[in-house]
């Protein structure tokens, strides 16, 4: 990439998120706090339903808490932001776009040059099929366009929300590669929410665990180890994977 | 122009209509033949000539005829373009806007069922005894049908669409620019190209209540009720070419601002 992103940290205080009213009310969770520093790749695990997306969508502006305060670069998040991107699971893409049109979109709707899609395209290797429709790509090439339409506006925080859920194992493998080279190159804020607990690992330098009703962080673990893509075959890949298993259990 | 070659240039879906047309022109010589046979009718030998006879009077009536086809053409075309222009935005806005939706569904379910041709005397009232309440009934007719359409369309546009064009930050205006029109466009065109159908039918009534100097309702009215069914069957055929043009013309549309749908996993 180009230019150096602009990091930010990430800090929950006391945030509450219920959906409904009085006997109908469902909390979520509750006086969450969290903290994420700037430049640190985060995933979240726990079971349905334990607000996990919900967190995601409360830090991309698309949702209000109940409750408390989020703050992103020092300022509270209250609308979608330029510089946070959601990566949504099968990429998010429009259908009836383009994958230039695709990829541009977040510019062309903020009025900037799409010359950054262009060259976020080149560098995922997907310009060829630019005037194709993600009709016509495969689950990793849909992913890719996914990807350089998240970074085609320089994001400072990457949230994913189960980015590679639908691919199978070869392409999933491939891209969290690609997403783990992207993340040691940027060194962007990261946000990944999985349930896949391998992927949580390979990616993710600390894993919150979400468990109860209302959802509270029943663990966190520390997972300094990422560096390079084939730690994936380490003992200590394996050690924190059972780890993690064992905090869920 | 370049799609629009591609798509007539089909063999294959040229063949297809061929072989329809070659039906269509068997099984009307058919019952042309059988109908005097069957009926003790003296008139039955008449009422359905066959398709060379047809066809004949058909080149022969051309430059008569020319002009009738313009004019209902005409009138489809305008009141096609003014119910677009009401009810796609219309059925859009409901249907996205969830309160809006609670709010003037009973209206529609309630005024949908009314045959529309019974405001034909208030329309005559309001927009005169010429073109305006013609097009404005068919306009009406044409409306109700898009509008429900389009309603339906975007009230069932995935979420994640929305949670995608939202999270670039989309906008309201943009939102509806850039989702809820273009994923319910396969909708809309499906539901004019179907609503083509009734278009015809107020479009031969409109020209019959009261007579236009042109148009094709009026030329199979005139001629049916001095019996000339030869010029009646005329008519029909020439309203059947309008209307096969008119879904030519659709199906063409969809296939150039819904490329999408065709290509791929969509196929």
């Amino acid at each position: 990439m180009t230019q150096t992103p602009q990091a930010g940290y990430i800090q929950f205080q006391d945030v509450s998120l219920a959906y409904g009213r009085g006997s109908d009310q469902t909390v979520v969770f509750e006086k969450l706090n969290l903290f994420v520093d700037a430049g640190e790749s985060v995933a979240i695990v726990g079971p349905s339903g334990c607000g996990k997306t919900s967190i995601l969508h409360i830090l991309s502006g698309l949702l209000k808490p109940t409750d408390g305060e989020v703050m992103f670069n020092d300022e509270p998040v209250i609308r979608p932001r330029r510089d946070v991107a959601l990566m949504l699971q099968d990429a998010g893409l429009l259908p009836w776009k383009t994958v230039w049109q695709n990829a541009i979109l977040g510019l062309q709707l903020a009025g900037l040059s799409a010359a950054p899609a262009k060259e976020r395209l080149a560098e995922l290797g997907i310009s060829e099929f630019s005037n194709r429709y993600p009709s016509e790509l495969s689950g990793g090439q849909r992913q890719r366009v996914g990807i350089a339409r998240a970074l085609a506006t320089d994001p400072s925080l990457m949230l994913m929300d189960e980015p590679l859920a639908s691919l199978d194992t070869f392409t999933k493998e491939h891209i969290q590669n690609l997403f783990l080279e992207l993340w040691l190159k940027r060194k962007h804020t990261q946000i990944l929410v999985t349930h896949d607990l391998e992927e949580a690992v390979f990616l993710s330098q600390r894993i919150i665990v979400l468990f109860g009703k209302p959802s509270q962080i029943q663990a966190e673990i520390k997972n300094p180890h990422i560096v390079k893509p084939d730690w994936r075959n380490s003992d200590a890949f394996y050690e924190k994977v059972i780890e993690l298993r064992k905090a869920l259990a | 122009m370049k799609q629009l070659l591609h798509y007539l240039g089909s063999l294959k879906r040229l063949f297809h209509y061929l072989v329809s047309v070659g039906v269509l022109l068997g099984l009307w010589w058919l019952v042309s033949t059988i109908l005097p046979i069957w009926f003790d009718n003296p008139l039955a030998k008449f009422i359905l000539p066959p398709p060379d006879q047809v066809i004949a009077k058909f080149i022969d009536e051309l430059p008569k005829l020319w002009d009738h086809f313009i004019a209902s053409g005409l009138r489809i075309i305008l009141s096609l373009t003014l119910s677009m222009a009401i009810a796609v935005p219309a059925g859009l806005i409901i249907g996205f806007e969830s309160t809006l939706n609670r709010m003037l569904s009973p209206l529609i379910y309630l005024t949908y069922p009314v045959p529309k041709v019974v405001f034909m005397p208030i329309l005559f009232v309001l927009f005169g005894i010429e073109d305006g309440s013609r097009i404005a009934l068919l306009t009406l007719v044409l409306s109700f049908q898009i509008l429900l359409s389009a309603r339906d369309a975007a009230q069932s546009i995935g979420s994640q669409h929305v949670l995608s064009a939202k999270s670039v930050g989309a906008d309201r205006f943009q939102l509806y620019w850039h989702v809820v029109f273009p994923a319910s466009l396969p909708a809309i065109l499906t539901a004019a190209r179907i609503s083509i159908g009734l278009a015809f039918a107020t479009l031969f009534l409109a020209e019959s209540f009261v007579k236009p100097n042109f148009g094709l309702g009026a030329y199979i009215v005139e001629r049916y009720s001095v019996n000339g069914y030869l010029w009646v069957t005329v008519g029909i055929l020439a309203m059947g070419m309008l209307g096969f043009l008119f879904y030519i013309v659709l199906d063409w549309i969809e296939h150039w601002l819904c490329r999408w749908r065709f290509r791929g996993d969509n196929k």
